[in-house]
């Protein structure tokens, strides 16, 4: 029997989170963690050293893009792959705490997500990131 | 050359400038220029011809004399007449026998029935553009125009332009600011609906894997999800509707104490759910006023629930709800907590359209809407707040005594 999987769902909207977990129930073999802000959902990844991590952009704070540079930076989570769930206003080259879509210190996320998320969509990235 | 204007003239320019100043309505200016230049010139007639920007036809924006009204709806094509010489060349025109100019252009004449012998014609024109032409005709006293006349309606002319220009540079910013509201106004809502229809899609399908598994708890939570944000979709389009329309309150004789206890009760359950104590404090004072008890209520919640929000993270939140009666004309209402605190740039911000601290949590709609009720019913709202120690609320309101009494 394969190992389960955990995944890390940071977004400020309980409901969307509820939405995620419930769309990653029908994988089977994963299991989730999640976080409301920013600040707690890196200090989860650094705790619960996830196996992927989605993470919302448009959030309160710090938002996506700011998690995922932090992410980035730390060697304890440089190496988890990161799906970020985007607004249509993010797309539009709106600038979003001062950063535009794909400035992140020459990385890259490793999937783009615009909402409202396709659940089999989000089923098929997630399943290849994890190498279901 | 230099041609001096005598007391009289100049005293007519003072009286053309002090108009162009006085910031009246752009018709209003311009009338009052032509009459000005109608009477120190001692003309029988005069016009001011305007350049209609998308077909250069030449309109007779205002026209003084006995022919005037009959001149006033006469279009004239560019470079018609001397008029439209003067337009095109962007040189005044004096022409003291019309009969001999082959510039002269007939069929004003002949529509009116006037009978031009004389024109002295004006360009209007600031440093950057060309409005069009000033042009008076036919000296009463029969002589002709001369240099004198020329420097006189050249100044006139230089003034009147002004006025113009700054008519249409205003109207353009105008224009400008309102349509850059609209688009934030629509920038705004349809960030809200998208978010509402998210959480929409979000919850159905919930509910469809809830009911292809039998599972009871994503079925119900999903159900629930969707049921929320169709009633968050309610307040929108509430809040969308009290806020775009030009409103009275609907007066009525209530309780103001009454009201608000109402509303601190309905916030009860909200407030145990998220660790936060209301207190209420009434002055008994305060009894029956006249207002808009759907209004108020709705302003009322508005600020509750806001003051409940504000504590979320704090341990002991405590928002604090009084009413009291002032110089015994005004009814206060105060709403404090002891949460989070509004910074001074947020402050500015407060009731702005679709500014929220709360994510995709609120309509953004909630204070502007509140502010515009209480601004109807002829009352204030204050705000006072200190990042990290509390915010506190304050309605203003004047007790009217047509309907009941206090």
């Amino acid at each position: 029997m394969s190992e389960e999987k955990t995944v890390l769902i940071v977004d400020d909207e309980p409901d969307a989170i509820e939405f995620v977990e419930t769309a990653l129930s029908e994988l089977g073999g994963v299991a989730t963690v999640s976080a409301t802000d920013g600040v707690s959902g890196l200090q989860k990844a650094k705790e619960a050293k996830p196996d992927l991590i989605i993470l919302d952009v448009q959030m309160p704070g710090k938002n996506g893009f700011d998690v995922f540079v932090d992410l980035k930076k730390d060697a304890a989570t440089q190496s988890i792959p990161v799906i970020m769930l985007t607004g249509v206003a993010d797309k539009v080259g709106i600038r979003f705490s001062g950063k535009d879509m794909g400035e992140f210190m020459g990385e890259e996320p490793d999937a783009y997500i615009e909402k409202p998320v396709n659940p089999e969509e989000l089923q098929k990235t997630v399943s290849k990131l994890l190498g279901l | 050359m230099a041609a001096s204007l005598n007391a009289e003239e100049l005293n007519a320019l003072i009286q053309v400038s002090k108009t162009v100043n006085a910031h009246l309505d752009l018709d209003t200016v311009l009338e009052s220029v032509m009459s000005v230049t109608t009477e120190v010139m001692q003309v029988e007639a005069s016009s001011m011809v305007l350049l209609d920007d998308e077909t250069g036809d030449l309109m007779f924006h205002v026209a003084r004399g006995q022919k005037a009204d009959v001149v006033r709806p006469i279009r004239m094509k560019p470079g018609e007449g001397i008029v439209g010489w003067v337009v095109e060349s962007a040189k005044p025109a004096i022409v003291n026998d019309v009969a001999n100019d082959p510039r002269f252009y007939n069929k004003v004449d002949e529509e009116s029935g006037f009978r031009t012998k004389a024109i002295l014609c004006v360009p209007l024109a600031t440093k950057n553009r060309l409005w069009g032409a000033i042009e008076v005709l036919n000296k009463l006293d029969g002589r002709e125009f001369d240099e004198q006349d020329l420097a006189l309606c050249e100044a006139i002319a230089a003034q009147a332009a002004i006025a113009i220009e700054n008519a249409v540079l205003h109207r353009d910013m105008v224009k400008t600011e309102r349509l850059a509201a609209i688009g934030h106004t629509v920038a705004g809502l349809a960030h809200c609906i998208k978010n509402v229809l998210n959480g929409i899609q979000g919850g159905s399908y919930m509910v469809d894997v809830g009911l292809r598994k039998g599972d009871q708890h994503t079925l119900s939570r999903g159900w629930e999800i969707v049921r929320k944000n169709s009633s968050f979709m309610q307040e929108l389009v509430l809040d969308m509707l009290t806020y775009s329309k030009e409103r009275q309150p609907e007066y009525e004789s209530a309780d103001l104490n009454e009201l608000i206890e109402a509303v601190c009760d309905l916030m009860e359950q909200k407030a145990k759910d998220q660790g936060v104590t209301i207190a209420w404090k009434p002055n008994p004072a305060l009894g029956t006023v006249t207002l808009d008890p759907k209004g108020i209520r709705r302003c009322l919640l508005n600020l509750v629930s806001n003051a409940v929000d504000a504590c979320n993270g704090v341990t002991g939140g405590r928002v604090e709800v009084a009413t009291e009666l002032a110089d015994g004309e005004t009814a206060r209402i105060r709403v404090s907590d002891n949460g989070c605190g509004i910074s001074a740039d947020d402050k500015e911000k407060l009731f702005q359209m679709f500014f929220s601290t709360k994510g995709s949590k609120g309509t953004g709609l909630g204070l502007p809407v509140t502010h515009k009720i209480i601004t109807e019913h002829g009352g204030t709202i204050t705000v006072d707040s200190e990042v990290g120690e509390g915010t506190a609320f304050t309605i203003a309101l004047p007790l009217r005594n047509e309907v009941g009494s206090s």
